[in-house]
């Protein structure tokens, strides 16, 4: 036991002190030395190539902004802030999630209901592959999200309620530690997931298109037939985006775990999703139907709500590409970035609001 | 300290959430500002990331009753109570085709209980939701301008209006309107899905076929559909294993530019009509087209069996190539010709047909209307209608002998050649009438006196009156004769109507007057003709 938690106040656990904590090896440095390489490369290519958007299209909204930056400079930060004991609490998080039952039904159903959509294209004649994507995509969409909310409520406070965290904060493990580690062990969780539901997915459309079309036609490319090949990456690139929407939604379940009671917190991370997912409205209503002296519209305390509104909820929508995998138009690299790199930083505002109330917070 | 740090820094990250958002929101809606080119409006849809928000729009000013026309039952109805609260928490987390789908499977099941006008508020919303589903599109255009259409005559509404002439005016009226609704549809549809080709050739052939438009914007419809890259994709249905298997294959089948050849034989352009054929369609030489015209020639002496001559002079002995010689003095060019369009029918099968039953038929007096010989045109058309050896089959006891030296039957004999003229009768109807009609819009308008310009109306009329009595789906005739109706006050010719109706019993429609009309007989008001002699009586 350490001389820290000996002369702690009741209920309080301190962190401990600097000459506590783990040692980090070389070996550890040298792996974040080459995830920050890594990360450094990525930014590189965005910022050489990556920014512009595809060959055939113009380019009108193509541009680099500090912004981007600030999401490359978030994920460096985060990988210097993962120590040894965040690894290891990212395992254990990890482990104990994919044990769950109620996930591991979850998933299945959703693997099934993935490998059975093809049997509901009636539902949209003449248009088969594109209800697909859409189905496919909304199915997906739904089931990683009761994964994030109903797994991020239960990270932290079970481990309470357990009287667990006393053992964990006990040794040297940085409150900080402790919360980052339980955030990537459910990223790592939602990742894994998302990574199974997509091949089911991905392997539906394909086996689809190809009794459709035969195996050599689907891989053909011309005019106004893109090819499976398009399809697939263009999926695929859906789903990334996807996962930063997880990302988003599971920060906020651990974050209002930490502050109101579990069912509440699911309540309101449903309340934000939709919120989130109609920023676009938001957008619309308090920007073209804003009313002034001269037209009608939304004016005083409903206007300063929506903005109000529109401040602080998280964009959700930025990372629905639906329309875009319905008319065949592809995902850019640009876009992508460009959304997930806004995400990190909503995260960072929510696990900063996390570690300000975990910080001090006495059990 | 390090609270307040730490809020400091969350709201420090939030701001730059936020001023990272505007960034992205260009990717999102590519909302155009003043300075932008509009043209490149289209360039910026296929940047577009974010949901057109078009139908939030349109849903906001429908519930404020701001959309013109929302009123009328015969315009396109948006309504947001058709959405139940799980539709609504559906559309608000990005589920919006999913709600669509919802809604276009209730449309389905009222279609199957016959409510059709209850199928309208859902249509309406099913296309504001989800502007690409292409096939939603394409029923709300063909639900109105057929289904409404047809359901407008059997409404109370509109059946107890007297007296009787108000009620077929108001009937009219509404099913213009129902047929401009369709229209609307599928105009709207195109221009949300402008790169397939399939709502573009659905709102031209509607156009056509239904509301009558033969005109140079329906042609540019077509047009339009016939560039997109799917236009060429059709769909074939092999059996693999036992299955059925349907496939999209890209075909050599150019349906579009067929339906544009068609459109320019009825409007009538046969001149547009055989340079679709031949020069687009056929990709013929000029060399070819002139030697495909010259099989037309012969069409118009000895029939559409001219090519027996061909085959029987190749295959026979000299007894017989000198026989055909005698009877046939330019039997080489008829030898070439036939084998220029065996070369033709190759390429492309249906093209070299119409190309050659054309020019057989109407391009002689498409020639003498281009030279202004308007009434002799007439009196030759006529006869092609009617098989008249004097401007028709003008040697068929030429062919009558070479079906002798083919070794056929005397009785045979006959009876082909009656069938020869029966088909030439039959089939030179369906261009001929329309031609002929046009022929004497162009008699009335050279005509200097006010009573040779409403005998020429009034034959014109009674010409599209007999196209629209022998084929019902003639639409564009249809408008032709109300057209009339309402510009002169034309009422249906009885005689004509009966005379064709009865024509029928006998199995094949005569439509085509016998032979050209004694105008003197039309030197009335309109409505004295009702009661005239039909023309067969007179040349009787």
């Amino acid at each position: 036991m350490s001389s820290t938690a000996a002369t702690a106040p009741a209920g309080k656990v301190l962190s401990p002190r600097a000459d506590e904590r783990v040692v980090i090896s070389s070996n550890w440095r040298i792996g974040q030395v080459v995830v920050t390489a890594l990360i450094l490369l990525l930014a590189f290519y965005y910022n050489t190539k990556g920014w512009q958007g595809p060959r055939d299209e113009t380019g009108l909204a193509a541009s680099r902004t500090l912004f981007d930056q600030i999401g490359f400079l978030l994920l460096i930060a985060l990988t210097w802030l993962t120590t040894p004991v965040t690894g290891v609490i990212a395992t254990t998080t990890f482990q104990e999630a994919i044990r769950r039952r109620w996930m591991s039904a979850l998933l299945g159903f959703a693997l099934i209901m993935l490998a059975m959509s093809t049997f509901f294209t009636w539902m949209q004649p003449g248009e088969e592959e594109k209800f697909l994507r859409d189905f496919g995509m909304g199915f997906i969409i739904i089931i990683t999200l009761l994964m994030a909310i109903f797994l991020g409520v239960a990270l932290v406070p079970p481990e309470i309620e357990r009287r667990t965290i006393f053992t964990i904060l006990s040794k040297p493990v940085d409150r900080l530690e402790f919360l980052l580690g339980k955030f990537l062990g459910l990223a790592l969780t939602l990742f894994v997931n998302l990574f199974f539901l997509a091949v089911m997915f991905l392997l539906s459309y394909a086996l689809f298109k190809i009794r459709r079309e035969g195996f050599s036609e689907a891989f053909v490319i011309r005019e106004a037939h893109l090819g499976l090949g398009f399809d697939l990456s263009n999926l695929a690139r859906a789903m990334v985006l996807q996962y930063g929407q997880l990302l988003i939604m599971s920060a906020l379940a651990l974050t209002l775990s930490l502050i109101v009671s579990n069912i509440t917190a699911i309540v309101f991370c449903f309340i934000v999703y939709f919120g989130g997912q109609g920023a676009s409205f938001l957008e619309h209503l308090g920007g073209e139907h804003a009313g002034d002296a001269t037209q009608r519209g939304l004016t005083g305390p409903v206007l300063g709500l929506v903005r109000t509104l529109n401040f602080a909820l998280p964009r959700l929508d930025r990372f629905d590409v639906r329309e875009r995998l319905v008319n065949d138009m592809p995902i850019a690299f640009n876009y992508i970035w460009k959304a997930f790199g806004s995400g990190l930083i909503y995260i960072a505002v929510l696990l900063t609001i996390a570690y300000l109330i975990f910080s001090d917070r006495e059990f | 300290m390090k609270r307040w740090g730490l809020l400091g820094l969350a709201l420090g990250f939030l701001l730059l959430y936020n001023g990272a958002q505007p960034d992205l929101l260009r990717f999102r809606s590519m909302y155009i500002d003043k300075n932008r080119n509009p043209t490149k409006s289209r360039e910026l849809r296929k940047e577009q990331y974010g949901p057109s928000l078009e139908w939030l729009d349109r849903v906001l000013r429908a519930s404020s009753g701001s959309i013109p026309g929302q009123k009328d039952e015969l315009s396109p109805q948006l309504d947001g109570r058709i959405l139940s609260s799980l539709m609504v928490a559906g559309l608000a987390s990005g589920f919006k085709s999913q709600v669509a789908n919802l809604l276009w499977m209730k449309s389905d099941e009222y279609w199957h209980k016959g409510l059709l006008t209850r199928q309208n508020p859902l249509m309406e919303m099913v296309v504001t939701l989800d502007p690409q589903f292409i096939e939603a599109w394409s029923t709300a255009g063909w639900h109105w301008a057929y289904n409404i259409y047809a359901d407008i005559p059997t409404n109370d509404t509109y059946k107890n209006i007297k007296p009787a002439a108000l009620q077929q005016k108001t009937i009219r009226q509404k099913q213009q309107q129902a047929i401009d609704t369709g229209l609307g549809y599928l105009e709207r549809g195109s221009n949300m899905n402008p790169e397939t080709y399939r709502l573009w050739f659905e709102w031209a052939w509607t156009r056509a076929e239904k509301a009558g438009y033969y005109d140079d914007k329906t042609v540019e419809l077509f047009k339009v559909a016939r560039s997109k890259a799917d236009a060429r994709s059709i769909e074939q249905t092999t059996t693999v294993g036992g299955k059925p298997v349907t496939k999209q294959v890209e075909g050599k089948l150019d349906v579009v530019g067929h339906t544009i050849a068609h459109i320019y034989e009825k409007t009538p352009q046969v001149d547009k009509a055989l340079d679709m054929w031949g020069r687009d369609l056929l990709k013929g030489t000029p060399a070819e087209l002139a030697s495909l015209r010259s099989v037309g020639d012969y069409w118009r002496r000895y029939g559409s069996d001219y090519s027996v001559i061909a085959q029987l002079y190749n295959s026979g002995d000299n007894i017989i190539k000198n026989r055909i010689r005698q009877l046939v003095p330019d039997i080489d060019g008829l030898v070439a010709a036939q084998k220029t369009r065996e070369i033709m029918q190759n390429r492309a099968s249906t093209p070299t047909g119409a190309f050659v039953t054309i020019a057989a038929r109407y391009w002689p007096v498409w020639e003498l209307r281009r030279q202004g010989k308007i009434q002799e045109a007439i009196t030759r058309l006529i006869g092609v209608m009617n098989a008249d050896p004097r401007y028709h089959l003008t040697d068929l006891a030429t062919m009558g002998k070479v079906y002798e030296l083919r070794g056929d039957a005397p009785e045979n004999i006959a009876k082909e050649l009656d069938a020869l003229r029966a088909v030439e009768k039959s089939s030179a109807q369906d261009i001929g009438l329309h031609l002929l009609a046009k022929l004497y819009d162009d008699m009335a308008q050279k005509s200097k006196s006010e009573r040779d310009k409403l005998a020429y109306n009034r034959l014109a009329y009674e010409t599209w009156y007999r196209s629209r009595e022998r084929d019902q789906l003639d639409f564009y005739a249809l408008r032709e004769t109300r057209v009339y109706e309402d510009k002169y006050g034309f009422t249906a010719p009885q005689k004509i109507i009966d005379e064709i109706k009865k024509s029928r019993k006998s199995g094949d429609v005569k439509a085509a007057p016998a032979v050209p009309p004694n105008v003197g007989e039309y030197y009335q008001t309109p409505h004295d003709h009702a009661g005239e002699h039909s023309d067969e009586t007179d040349a009787a």
